[in-house]
């Protein structure tokens, strides 16, 4: 949806089949590599199984049938999965469902493993894990026929079991260091070598499958078929658009799902005290290579490995044409959840951020036409001069005896000097935009008089007054930032502190030895990081990247914590500096204030939601109700909304 | 760079009497009129020669605002000295230093050498705190007490260098065991031995015998 024409998209092939990878960003680098669909009119069926099925909900019972079939064009192949056409046993399952999961084909190329899995009941399923990282929902062989798929990839394609878990299968996955260490030790040679018997234990009745069903029988058909859904559409841009971020929500959602039971597993089979390694990766270890000796405790999680997995990778920014489709005729944001999600996953482009920022920070509302929010920004202006007229309208007289007021100016006053002045929007003497920073700070401080002003919120302000240029638009924003961020500066810092445990725990949780560490050198407190969570990051990295992470930080997605997270990403990328260095309470903040300006931000988000995914339950667990930033119940109530309906 | 020993410095007072331009000016010898404000705690480090012995200061700056004190001072611990600073322009940044003092004597170790600074004593011409009135405070505290210009570099050096020589002159009186480290001194490699306690084991003629 990025690099094509969003207006002119019905006869686009290509568009349809990356559709169907579920994120327009999976196939950005390879589509020159990707034969669309329609290439493949002329490809040799090497593999075909019907009743091969998803089960989007997790209950067998809901499961969509499809059919399987590996494709062969030159040296390619290719793999697809095509859903029984109206065939779904439960009604919830519309036909959009089915759409949604179809895979249509994905070329080897871009596959790093395969997983297959026999449960001792029920049907043996496979996982496909793109080398992006996402993973396809599992795919149940009905009637069998898992030995007679890896059989027929093994003739085409080089598979090599990882050597760490018999059960993964890597596709000629060469870029892998590990990978060229078996292929060195001519690992492949002799798994080649093996029989496919010897492989892969036998699997139920393979017998043929009746073709009851009318299924859509070959992927261009199914395209056509696609083209005129949308066709019949109003609006067909649109529908689309938003079709691949739902589908693109829940194929991620499967990856996570999938991925996190195989997490689990493996934590499982390991045990807590053991090295904890992830199943898909081979090991040196098993090759009988002696192992590394390591001056510190290693990462329990792996954590590159961990975000290769679930961290997605990070997309282009949401621009102006895109953005269209995300609103009605009216201006009403059609699905906030995706957009959300988009912004999460690539931010917004600069011109652009003025109109979206306002709904990530709640202050417009999501479901509000053009014409209503015209209303409201001009009520609001007048609301906000209203505000601001209340401390303008204190004489001198007056001031001498209100020390508060007096002392809130001078300090803000002080403030709005200090803050960003080498960005040329607030540089130079009698620059009116560091006037209007400080008329807001100090009109905020009557909006909100309990908490006053505090070092820091000029910090928080200045980028937005930076995007949304208008004092009025710029006060609300920041209005409704502190509605998240306000116990940041509460008096007695409980709102910092409760952050800074909640940031232990999940340390606690995501890195026990590192945990240890601090515990061992008294740096349990965390302090460290305050600098980090008062104001955002906003010191750690340069203005235009911070811009971006905070747009990423409100989308709330996938968690409100995900600062927290962020600052678990950045210890864990320092843990063996941080340990081998043996650094201390006073040693371990001044390297961690001197990281400002070297911390790489994209690695880092990867980081942060993979590891937050990883945490899961475990991590929300870890984290106090009511720690900031908190999230209004209409909020919560999105989320939960979300939950159920792709669980 | 080897040192005969780290002396551990935090610089405090009220918001914006200019405790990090007074780090600035001395560690890198320029002010900035145009420096972003503190957040927490943030850091610096310098070599200075005393006795000819090269030492490291290595100085924490804090951020002077009210509601940040319980996070700054837990940096208190550990600091053999302290640069109090308050702005002579702003009556009311002087009249918190007994505050700030209160807060350092409670939570840094008794033996902390304090020095009291009046910065920007270049803008003699709004001057709301006479010197005297600062030297007083000094001499009923126990201060060191100096009037400097973060600006003009006016005494910031003598500032940093003349705490440190006190610092030095009370290991010289054995008032420290420099062994332990929790006073804010660390004996160096690269220098002379500390007493009884230095790292290699070796006892030294350079520190007076306090164990």
């Amino acid at each position: 949806m990025h690099e094509t024409d969003i207006h002119d998209l019905s006869d686009d092939a290509d568009y349809a089949a990356a559709s169907q990878q579920g994120s327009s960003s999976i196939n950005r680098s390879d589509t020159s590599k990707r034969s669309s669909s329609s290439d493949l009119e002329d490809a040799e069926i090497v593999y075909m199984k019907d009743n091969v099925a998803i089960h989007p909900t997790q209950s067998a019972i809901e499961g969509i049938g499809g059919r399987l079939k590996l494709l062969k064009q030159g040296s390619s192949l290719f793999m697809t999965w095509i859903p029984y056409k109206g065939q779904s046993s439960n009604a919830r399952l519309s036909a959009r469902d089915a759409n949604l999961y179809t895979i249509r084909a994905v070329s080897f190329s871009g596959i790093h493993s395969i997983r297959r899995h026999t449960p001792t009941i029920g049907w043996q399923y496979v996982i496909v894990v793109l080398s992006t990282g996402l993973a396809y929902p599992p795919l149940y062989f009905y009637s069998g026929g898992v030995r007679e798929f890896f059989a027929t990839i093994k003739q085409h394609v080089l598979i090599v079991r990882s050597s760490e878990n018999a059960n993964v299968f890597l596709v000629n996955n060469f870029q892998d260091p590990l990978q060229r260490t078996l292929s060195s030790l001519e690992l492949p040679r002799s798994l080649a070598n093996r029989t496919p018997s010897s492989s892969f234990p036998d699997s139920p009745s393979e017998g043929n499958s009746d073709n009851k069903h009318t299924s859509e029988d070959d992927s261009s058909d199914s395209i056509q078929q696609y083209n005129k859904q949308r066709q019949k559409s109003q609006d067909p841009a649109r529908d689309i658009s938003i079709q691949v971020l739902e589908k693109f929500s829940l194929v991620t959602r499967f990856a996570r799902e999938t991925t996190s039971q195989l997490f689990r597993e493996s934590l499982d089979a390991h045990g807590p005290n053991e090295k904890r390694r992830t199943n898909w990766e081979t090991s040196a270890n098993d090759v009988e290579i002696a192992p590394k000796k390591v001056p510190v405790p290693s990462d329990p999680l792996e954590l590159d490995k961990l975000s290769k997995v679930w961290g997605q990778p990070r997309q282009h920014p949401l621009e102006h044409q895109e953005w269209s489709i995300f609103l009605d005729s009216e201006g009403r944001i059609v699905d906030p959840d995706a957009l959300r999600m988009r912004v999460f996953y690539g931010g917004v482009e600069d011109n652009l951020r003025k109109e979206v920022w306002p709904f990530l920070l709640g202050y417009y509302s999501y479901d509000s036409t053009y014409a209503e929010r015209e209303y409201a920004v001009s009520a609001k202006k007048s609301e906000y001069e209203t505000i601001k007229n209340q401390w303008q309208s204190i004489s001198v007289e007056q001031a001498k005896r209100f020390t508060k007021f007096r002392e809130r100016n001078v300090l803000i006053e002080k403030d709005v000097v200090r803050t960003d002045r080498s960005l040329s929007f607030y540089e130079g003497d009698d620059n009116p935009d560091v006037r209007r920073m400080h008329d807001i700070l100090l009109t905020y401080s009557f909006y909100n008089f309990d908490l006053g002003y505090c070092q820091g919120m000029s910090d928080l302000l200045s980028p937005i007054l930076y995007i949304m240029k208008d004092e009025s638009e710029a006060f609300w924003c920041f209005v409704y930032l502190l509605e998240r961020l306000g116990p940041n500066f509460n008096r007695d810092q409980s709102g910092m502190h409760s952050q800074l445990f909640a940031l232990s725990k999940l340390v606690e949780l995501l890195d026990s030895p590192l945990h240890d560490y601090f515990k061992q050198n008294d740096c349990l407190n965390f302090f460290f990081c305050f600098r980090w969570i008062l104001i955002q990051f906003k010191r750690e990295f340069e203005y235009e990247t911070t811009l971006r992470l905070w747009e990423v930080l409100w989308t709330h997605y996938p968690s409100e914590h995900l600062h927290l997270y962020v600052c678990v990403a950045i210890l864990k990328r320092h843990r063996a500096k941080i340990m081998g260095e043996q650094m201390g309470f006073d040693t371990l903040l001044k390297f961690i204030n001197e990281l400002s300006g070297q911390i790489d931000l994209d690695p880092v988000l990867r980081d942060a939601e993979a590891l937050c995914v990883y945490a899961g339950e475990n991590g929300v667990a870890s984290i106090p109700p009511g720690t900031p930033p908190s999230l209004s119940s209409q909020d919560a109530s999105i989320y939960q909304q979300q939950d159920d309906e792709v669980l | 760079m080897s040192y005969a020993y780290l002396f551990k410095y935090i610089i405090i007072g009220d918001t914006g009497v200019g405790k990090s331009c007074l780090l600035l000016q001395f560690t890198d010898k320029r002010f900035q009129p145009v420096h972003d404000l503190t957040i927490g705690v943030e850091f610096g480090a310098r070599m200075i020669t005393i006795d000819n012995k090269p030492i490291k200061l290595q100085i924490w700056d804090t951020a002077g605002q009210e509601s940040f004190r319980s996070i700054t001072r837990s940096y208190y611990r550990g600091a053999a000295g302290a640069l109090l600073v308050y702005d002579i322009t702003r009556r009311e940044t002087f009249n918190h230093l007994a505050s700030w003092l209160e807060d350092a004597r409670q939570h840094a170790n008794a033996n902390m050498t304090i020095m009291l600074i009046g910065n920007k004593c270049d803008l003699a011409h709004r001057r709301a705190v006479s010197t005297e009135e600062g030297e007083q405070f000094a001499k009923e505290h126990g201060l060191i007490f100096m009037e400097a210009s973060a600006k003009t570099a006016q005494n910031v050096e003598e500032a940093f260098i003349n705490t440190a020589g006190t610092i030095y002159k009370k290991i010289q009186d054995g008032v420290f065991d420099v062994s332990n480290e929790s006073f804010g001194i660390k004996v160096g490699y690269g220098g002379i031995p500390g007493p009884s306690g230095g790292r290699d084991g070796s006892a030294s003629q350079a520190g007076g015998c306090c164990s």
